[in-house]
C-alpha cells in the first residue's frame, strides 16, 4: 500500500519519492505537503464529486519564479503533473482540489506581492497569492483613490486567480478579463513570456495597452492549462465622486423579459455602466434566510409559493439591482432616464433612502456594486445546509426572450431533481451571465447523486439550444469541452502539445489534455 | 488502532479506553497547543447553537480542559474584520466552532489563510426528534455519519471534541443539564481548528 494518499497517473512510487525529494530541497520540507492531514484543505469541495477523483498527491508553495522554473524540472523528468491554484477559493467550481486524481497541487498562496499600484494611470501589477483583502489594505492605507471589482468570495479570493477564471464583479469594471492587461506567464519549459508590451524590454506600457505586436496571447492563459500566470496587470477603477446604487422590483416571473428589455439599452449605452445583477425572488430570499424556516414541503419550491414568500418577504420576483456613477450632476441627469425607463416597464424604482440603512439585501450589493469587500452572499449556503453548491453558469443574450427561455430550461431541469432555482443573471456588455447556484445537502449521498445528475442534464439541455456554460467545475470539464465542439478541442490540443508536451500542467483543466 | 476507530470509540458512551490507545490515534494536529486554552466561538441566536456550546463547555470543565468562549451573531460571523478580530482574540492554538454553513466556512477559510488547520469538521442536521451527524476529520479518509435522539446529541458531541483534544476521559454527565433547545429543523455545523 502506498505511503501516499494518491499518485499521478503513471507514475511510480519510487519516481515520486524522487520528485517529493527534490521538491523537498528546492523549497523545504515545510513547503511540500504530502500526507493526508496536510493536505486536507486541498480535500474540501462543495460540488458533489467524490473527491476520491479529485485527491492530489502532494501540495507545494513555492515562493518564486525561479523556484517554480525549478519545480517544473522536476515536473518534467518524473511526469508528475500540477495543478496551480492562486488562493484555490474558487468554491462552487471546485476549490483548491484538481481536475484529476493524484496531481500536485502548486499553490501559488506565497507569491504575494503587490508589485505595483500606479494611481495615475489606475492599474495594479500583483501575484497569484495576493488576495482582495490585501489589495484593499495597500490601496486604503495609501489613501488611493481606487475602487476593487471583487467577486463574491471577495475578501479571500485573488485578482489574478478570479481573473485567469474569468470571473466577474459588479463595478463598471466587473468584467475581470476585459480589465486586465498583461501578464506573465511561466510555460512548462521553463521559459518565462510577458504578454503584450511586456515582451518588449524595458517596456512601461505592459499594463496600459492590452494587444501589444503580433498574435495576443492572453486569452490563451485563462481557464488553461498552457502555461502558469505568475503576474497579472489589472485596471483599477478609479473612484468616482459620486455614486448612486438603486434597486428595481418586478412582481411577476414573466417580468424578467420587461426588465432586460430595460436594461439592456442603458448598458449598452453606458448610462448604468456596471455588472448589476438581475435576481430572482429565490435568490434574494436564500441569501438571509433557511429553507426550512419558509417551506418544508418536498421538492423544488413551487413558483405560486416562491410568488407568495416573495410578497411577505418584501422583494420582487425580479429585482435590478445597479448603479450609477460620475459627478452628482451627471447622475441626476441618468437618474431621470433611467427612473422614466424602469417606471415606464412596471418596475418599482427603490433607492437607500426607501429601504432605510439596514436592508441587508439592498447593502450587500451596495457594497459589491462599489467595490467593497463582503461575503454576505455566503449566506446562500445556509439555505440547506450540509455544504453542498456548484454553480452553474450558462450565457444568454442581453434580451428578455432569452433570458425567460433559460429561466424556464433550468426550471424544468431544477424541479425535476427537486432542486429550488436560486438564480440571478449578471448585466454582461451584451450578454447576461446566468448563475444558479445548485444548493444541496453534500453530507447525503443521495442529494449528492442527484446534484450531479441535475448538472449533467442541465448541460444537455441547454447545449441542445447552443447555450453553453461560461465556466464549469472540476469534475464535468470534460464534458464541456466537448460541447464546444471537435475543432476548438483540436486546436487546443495541438497548443498544449506544442507548449507542453510532456503534459504536466494541469492535465484536464477545461477538458484539456494532452 | 485508525483513526476512523479512533473517532467511532469517542462516539461511544463508555470510557474513551487507556492512553495508549488515544497516543496512537492523536497526531500533532490533535494535540497542538494541549497545554493552552480552547476557545469556543458560538453563533449567537442560531437553533440549537446554544445548547451544543453549553454542554462543550460542561464537558470541557469536567475534563480538566481550559477553555473560554466567544460569541457572534451570523451577521458578525460573515464579517471579515469581525472574524479577523476573533482569531486575533485565540489564546491558544485550538477553537471549537460551532455556527451556521455560512460562517463556518468563512471562519475555516480565513483561520487557513493563517496556517490553520481544521482537524474536525461536523455537519449536524435536525429533525423533530433526532439529530443526524456527518463527521469528517484530517487524515481520515472519508466521514462518518451517525444518529442521536435530540436529547443526547450535545452530550455526545461534546464527549467528541473533548476526546479529540486529549481528554483521557472525555467528561461524565456532570454538572446541570443545557436548556434544552426545541424540537425545530435546523442545521449547523461544529468544527475544531488548530491556529
Amino acid at each position: 500500500m502506498s505511503k501516499y494518499i494518491a499518485l499521478p497517473k503513471g507514475v511510480a512510487e519510487k519516481d515520486f519519492d524522487k520528485a517529493i525529494a527534490e521538491f523537498k530541497e528546492i523549497l523545504g520540507a515545510d513547503n511540500v505537503l504530502h500526507t493526508r492531514e496536510r493536505l486536507a484543505p486541498y480535500l474540501k469541495i462543495m460540488i458533489p464529486a467524490p473527491i476520491e477523483e479529485h485527491t492530489p498527491s502532494a501540495a507545494i508553495m513555492p515562493d518564486s519564479v525561479e523556484q517554480i522554473q525549478r519545480i517544473l524540472r522536476v515536473c518534467n523528468r518524473y511526469k508528475t503533473p500540477v495543478w496551480p491554484i492562486s488562493t484555490g477559493k474558487n468554491f462552487g467550481y471546485g476549490s483548491a482540489a484538481p481536475a484529476t486524481r493524484g496531481q500536485i497541487v502548486l499553490d501559488l498562496k506565497r507569491l504575494n506581492r503587490i508589485i505595483e499600484v500606479d494611481p495615475d494611470l489606475c492599474y495594479a501589477l500583483v501575484e497569484p497569492g495576493v488576495t482582495y483583502q490585501q489589495l484593499h489594505d495597500y490601496i486604503k492605507e495609501r489613501n488611493l483613490p481606487l475602487w476593487l471589482d471583487p467577486p463574491i468570495p471577495g475578501p479571500v479570493a485573488s485578482p489574478l486567480g478570479n481573473t485567469v477564471e474569468r470571473g466577474v464583479g459588479y463595478t463598471p469594471y466587473g468584467e475581470h478579463f476585459l480589465f486586465s492587461c498583461g501578464m506573465e506567464v511561466v510555460l512548462a519549459n521553463g521559459d518565462i513570456l510577458r504578454t503584450g508590451m511586456g515582451s518588449m524590454p524595458n517596456s512601461n506600457t505592459w499594463q496600459v495597452f492590452k494587444w501589444g505586436y503580433g498574435p495576443s496571447l492572453d486569452g490563451i492563459f485563462t481557464q488553461s492549462n498552457f502555461g502558469i500566470v505568475t503576474k497579472l496587470g489589472i485596471w483599477l477603477m478609479p473612484a468616482p465622486p459620486a455614486y448612486k446604487p438603486f434597486v428595481v422590483r418586478y412582481p411577476d416571473q414573466g417580468d424578467i423579459v420587461k426588465a432586460i428589455e430595460t436594461v439592456r439599452p442603458l448598458r449598452i449605452a453606458q448610462i448604468i455602466p456596471n455588472a448589476g445583477t438581475v435576481s430572482n425572488a429565490l435568490w434574494e430570499l436564500a441569501v438571509v434566510n433557511r429553507r426550512a424556516d419558509l417551506y418544508t414541503g418536498a421538492g423544488a419550491i413551487p413558483d405560486e409559493s416562491v410568488a407568495k414568500l416573495a410578497k411577505a418577504h418584501g422583494v420582487g420576483s425580479w429585482n435590478v439591482y445597479t448603479a450609477l456613477y460620475g459627478t452628482e450632476e451627471t447622475i441626476a441627469e441618468h437618474w431621470k432616464i433611467v427612473t422614466a425607463a424602469f417606471k415606464a416597464s412596471g418596475g418599482t424604482v427603490l433607492t437607500q433612502e426607501d429601504l432605510g440603512p439596514d436592508d441587508p439585501l439592498f447593502n450587500y450589493r451596495r457594497d459589491v456594486m462599489r467595490g467593497d469587500l463582503t461575503m454576505r452572499e455566503f449566506g446562500l449556503y445556509n439555505w440547506r445546509g450540509g455544504g453542498g453548491s456548484m454553480w452553474f453558469a450558462p450565457v444568454s443574450q442581453a434580451r428578455g426572450s432569452e433570458t425567460l427561455k433559460q429561466m424556464g430550461l433550468a426550471k424544468r431541469v431544477l424541479n425535476k431533481f427537486g432542486i429550488d432555482y436560486v438564480g440571478l443573471f449578471v448585466i454582461g456588455w451584451r450578454d447576461m451571465h446566468h448563475i444558479i447556484d445548485i444548493l444541496y445537502d453534500r453530507t447525503l449521498p443521495a442529494e449528492m447523486e442527484k446534484a450531479r445528475s441535475c448538472y449533467s442534464e442541465l448541460l444537455d439541455d441547454f447545449a441542445r439550444e447552443g447555450y453553453g456554460v461560461y465556466r464549469t467545475n472540476i469534475d464535468f470539464m470534460d464534458k464541456v469541452a466537448k460541447l464546444y465542439g471537435p475543432v476548438k478541442a483540436s486546436v487546443n490540443r495541438k497548443i498544449k502539445k506544442a507548449l507542453d508536451p510532456n503534459g504536466i500542467l494541469a492535465p484536464g483543466k477545461s477538458g484539456i489534455h494532452r | 488502532m485508525n483513526r476512523r476507530n479512533f473517532i467511532k470509540s469517542l462516539l461511544a458512551s463508555g470510557v474513551l479506553g487507556s492512553s495508549p490507545l488515544a497516543a496512537q490515534a492523536a497526531s500533532e494536529l490533535f494535540t497542538s497547543g494541549a497545554a493552552q486554552p480552547v476557545m469556543i466561538v458560538g453563533q449567537s441566536g442560531l437553533s440549537h447553537a446554544a445548547e451544543l456550546v453549553a454542554r462543550l463547555e460542561q464537558v470541557l470543565a469536567a475534563a480538566g480542559i481550559e477553555h473560554v468562549r466567544a460569541e457572534a451573531t451570523g451577521t458578525e460571523l460573515i464579517e471579515y474584520s469581525r472574524v479577523a478580530a476573533l482569531l486575533d482574540r485565540v489564546p491558544g492554538k485550538r477553537v471549537i466552532g460551532v455556527m451556521d454553513d455560512a460562517a463556518a466556512l468563512i471562519f475555516q477559510e480565513l483561520a487557513a489563510a493563517r496556517g490553520a488547520a481544521c482537524v474536525i469538521n461536523t455537519h449536524h442536521r435536525f429533525a423533530a426528534q433526532e439529530v443526524r451527524h456527518c463527521c469528517t476529520s484530517a487524515g481520515l479518509d472519508g466521514s462518518i455519519v451517525w444518529s442521536d435522539s435530540l436529547p443526547d446529541h450535545a452530550e455526545r458531541i461534546g464527549r467528541l471534541y473533548a476526546g479529540t483534544l486529549g481528554a483521557r476521559e472525555p467528561g461524565g454527565r456532570g454538572g446541570p443539564a443545557a436548556a434544552r433547545a426545541d424540537g425545530a429543523p435546523g442545521s449547523l455545523v461544529s468544527f475544531l481548528i488548530t491556529v
